[in-house]
């Protein structure tokens, strides 16, 4: 027991680590299956969100990603709506996405490609988000309503504009 | 200093940051201690009420180096049993085993594996991996291995993929031996056994843009696995003669006359008698079709589908408890109350599902759903004993205001008989709320689902189940979640902790760091089917404690 106790401890440490790294780049599909890079959206500030169509709480956050994205698109911040819906529930992703009226760009990660370099346990929803730089420069998972305010605030301190 | 002392050292100490040159590497880590509480104290023994109880601690750890084109990953397993033996009659027992004779453990009470290795190159033409990877095709009808973590599932691709894509152009050719995981995130492991390797071969080519068009060709062949083998005796299977081959195609237009179009066709051959039965047909087919139009305020899902002989591809996985295709079932997946995605997906199956989404306002959406199928298969897992119609209205909707946000469905589904036996019902309600409880945050997850078998022989008595949770969260660093569920299932294989058939926990959430949780439950789960991402298990009940901590540095 005290061995495990240890290794919490060291674990608790290094998951107080907060350093930028560069964001891996990975190709996908978007939802007219064109080829979408995440090193397409190099010099701007781009927001990865993870979600699936059974995702309850990935529901509830888009609503405020898409306020966001509407807000700060012009100013250089990018959504990169993420679906992991898998093969079999593919076809229900973009009448969700249409019939929401999102315009934030969505891709679908049906073999988990992406959501392996950055997510491997594959929580949802799971937010990362990237400087103009390309370097990851935050990780979010799970959405309670409130969390929109603390993505705003830092999606602004990286474009450097105030509300 | 203590270990407890080292361990608080730890927690306060500064941020490690990994200074690796050009590289980076990428660590995340699930760990979980869990005290199992048995349900019973042991036949002469009830002066010691605990002495079946037993500790486990289960690891993950992945690990992702990035350097350049190159990706390099790993996920390491790790498992080991506390209080796992005791003295009877002066024979020491072993209460639970780790792994089975076929696995080899060093150490006794443990395991530890290297589950997933892969290395990936990306270059110009496209990405080469090797190691363990997913694969799936057009819909997952000729082959869907991929990740499911929810349902603690995962059974990678050993071998070796690669994807070229040139202008519009796409291939992508996958080969390899399935490699599923062995020690288990969210449910008890003992008895863990080696893998059955399973030969998978295919290849898909894609041309995109023609005009609004997409077309795609795709064919994948079997050689499954009859016993489990070490790595190193997995090559010995391209010797032998394959078991399947299933070749088929996609059709996509995007927009055409406004709307969406797909279609997916696949023929199944079946060349081994353990698959097609001896007087089955050798030949299987499916097809699959959905469209999807925007009309203003409505959008309307139309999905259409026609298998035959297709599911006997997972005659094998199946027992290992995977799906190694499984294509749309069309259906909610709440009432899977059957064998895995069977009770949707049969060797003998037609139906079809519309759904519409109504934005009539800003914040509210219902929506409307029904399905119907018409279910031929009889006996095997999928144990009807006359051919089915199955009829299933839901209606939902999504409410998104400032203050209160909601998810809430419910349905019907009716599998009417065509024996004059009547129907299985299956009445289901899902709600989900998020709402302010005064200066907190409160989320409520409900289902409930009713189950009544009509007059059929081969099945139980009528029950309900419902699965609560209450999780108020007073900041963003603390979360109480309170746990109730009901089942008055005469089969469950669990016990409630409050009552026969109410189990009640606890569980404290502290969001430590920005991407680290440490998770302590105490209490009691039923058993019972769950089914995330199309696929299904039947899943064991739980009582005692737990103690989790997730983190990515």
């Amino acid at each position: 027991m005290p061995r495990a106790l240890l290794l919490f401890g060291l674990l608790l440490g290094l998951g107080t680590a907060v350093h930028a790294e560069p964001a891996p780049d990975f190709q996908l599909r978007n939802l007219d299956n064109q080829p979408v890079k995440l090193s397409d959206y190099r010099g701007k500030v781009v927001l990865l969100d993870f979600w699936a169509t059974w995702c309850g709480p990935c529901k509830v956050a888009m609503p405020h990603l898409q306020k966001l994205y509407t807000e700060l698109g012009d100013q250089g911040f990018v959504v990169l709506s993420i679906s992991i819906d898998e093969a079999r529930t593919a076809s229900k992703v973009k009448p969700y996405i249409k019939s929401k009226r999102y315009t934030f760009p969505v891709v679908l990660d049906r073999e988990t490609a992406a959501i392996t370099l950055y997510n491997p346990q594959k929580v949802l929803p799971y937010a990362v988000l990237i400087d103009r730089e390309g370097q990851i420069v935050w990780r979010h998972s799970g959405y309670v309503p409130g969390d929109e305010k603390e993505i705003g605030d830092k999606v602004r301190a990286l474009l450097g504009s105030s509300e | 200093m203590s270990s407890a002392a080292v361990a608080l050292f730890l927690a306060g100490a500064p941020g490690l940051a990994m200074d690796l040159g050009e590289g980076s590497l990428g660590v995340s880590e699930d760990l979980e201690v869990r005290y199992f509480r048995a349900e019973e104290p042991l036949e002469g023994f009830e002066d010691q009420p605990n002495l079946l109880d037993y500790m486990e601690e289960v690891s993950r750890t992945n690990l992702l180096w990035l350097q350049g084109p190159w990706t390099i990953g790993a996920q390491v397993d790790q498992l080991a049993l506390m209080l796992n033996r005791y003295y009877l009659d002066d024979v020491l027992i072993y209460e639970h085993e780790p792994v089975t004779t076929g696995l080899r453990s060093p150490i006794p009470d443990a395991y530890v594996t290297l589950e997933k290795l892969w290395v990936g190159r990306q270059t110009r033409w496209g990405d080469v991996q090797v190691g363990d990877g997913y694969v799936s095709f057009g819909r997952g009808l000729a082959v869907n291995l991929v990740r499911n973590t929810d349902i603690d599932l995962d059974t990678s691709l050993r071998g070796a993929q690669a994807g070229v894509s040139q202008g519009d152009w796409e291939i992508t050719a996958a080969g390899g031996w399935t490699n599923q995981q062995q020690v288990q995130q969210d449910n008890p492991n003992y008895l863990l056994r080696p893998d059955r390797q399973t030969l998978v071969a295919g290849m898909r080519v894609d041309r995109f843009a023609l005009g609004p068009t997409n077309v795609g060709v795709h064919s994948v062949a079997y050689r499954f696995a009859r016993e489990a083998t070490d790595i190193w005796e997995a090559p010995a299977s391209l010797a032998d003669p394959l078991d399947m081959v299933v070749a088929g195609g996609t059709l996509e237009w995007i927009g055409l006359g406004g709307m969406d179009w797909f279609v997916e066709g696949d023929v199944f051959h079946h060349f081994n008698s353990d698959l097609h039965g001896g007087d089955a047909p050798t030949l299987g087919s499916a097809l699959y079709a959905s469209t999807a139009a925007y009309l203003g305020v409505a959008t309307v899902l139309v999905e259409a589908k026609r298998y035959e002989g297709t599911e006997r591809v997972n005659t094998f996985s199946s027992l290992e408890g995977y799906e190694i295709t499984s294509g749309p079932t069309l259906e909610y997946e709440r009432v899977i109350t059957e064998d895995s995605a069977a009770a949707v997906n049969s060797n003998d199956i037609a139906g079809g599902r519309v759904r519409v989404d109504l934005a009539i306002w800003e914040k509210i959406t219902p929506i409307l759903s029904v399905g119907v199928h018409r279910d031929n298969e009889l006996g095997g897992l999928h144990f009807n004993r006359a051919p089915e119609t199955i009829v299933h209205p839901v209606v939902g909707v999504e409410y998104f205001g400032d203050v209160i946000q909601c998810i809430a469905n419910g349905g019907v589904r009716q599998d009417l008989r065509d024996d004059g036996y009547g129907a299985d019902v299956l009445s289901h309600v899902d709600v989900a709320v998020d709402f302010p409880l005064g200066p907190w945050h409160g989320e409520l997850i409900v289902d409930a689902q009713r189950f009544a078998w009509g007059d059929n022989v081969n099945q139980q008595s009528d029950f309900s189940e419902s699965s609560t949770a209450l999780g108020i969260r007073p900041s963003e660093a603390w979360t109480l979640v309170l746990y109730n569920d009901y089942s008055d299932n005469p089969l469950i294989p669990s016990e409630g902790n409050l009552s026969e058939t109410q189990y009640g926990a606890l569980e404290l959430q502290a969001h430590l760091a920005e991407a680290t949780t440490l998770k302590a439950f105490y209490g009691a789960y039923k058993a019972g089917i769950r089914c995330a991402g199309g696929q299904c298990r039947n899943l064991p009940g739980f009582e005692g404690g737990r103690l989790s901590l997730t983190t990515t540095f």
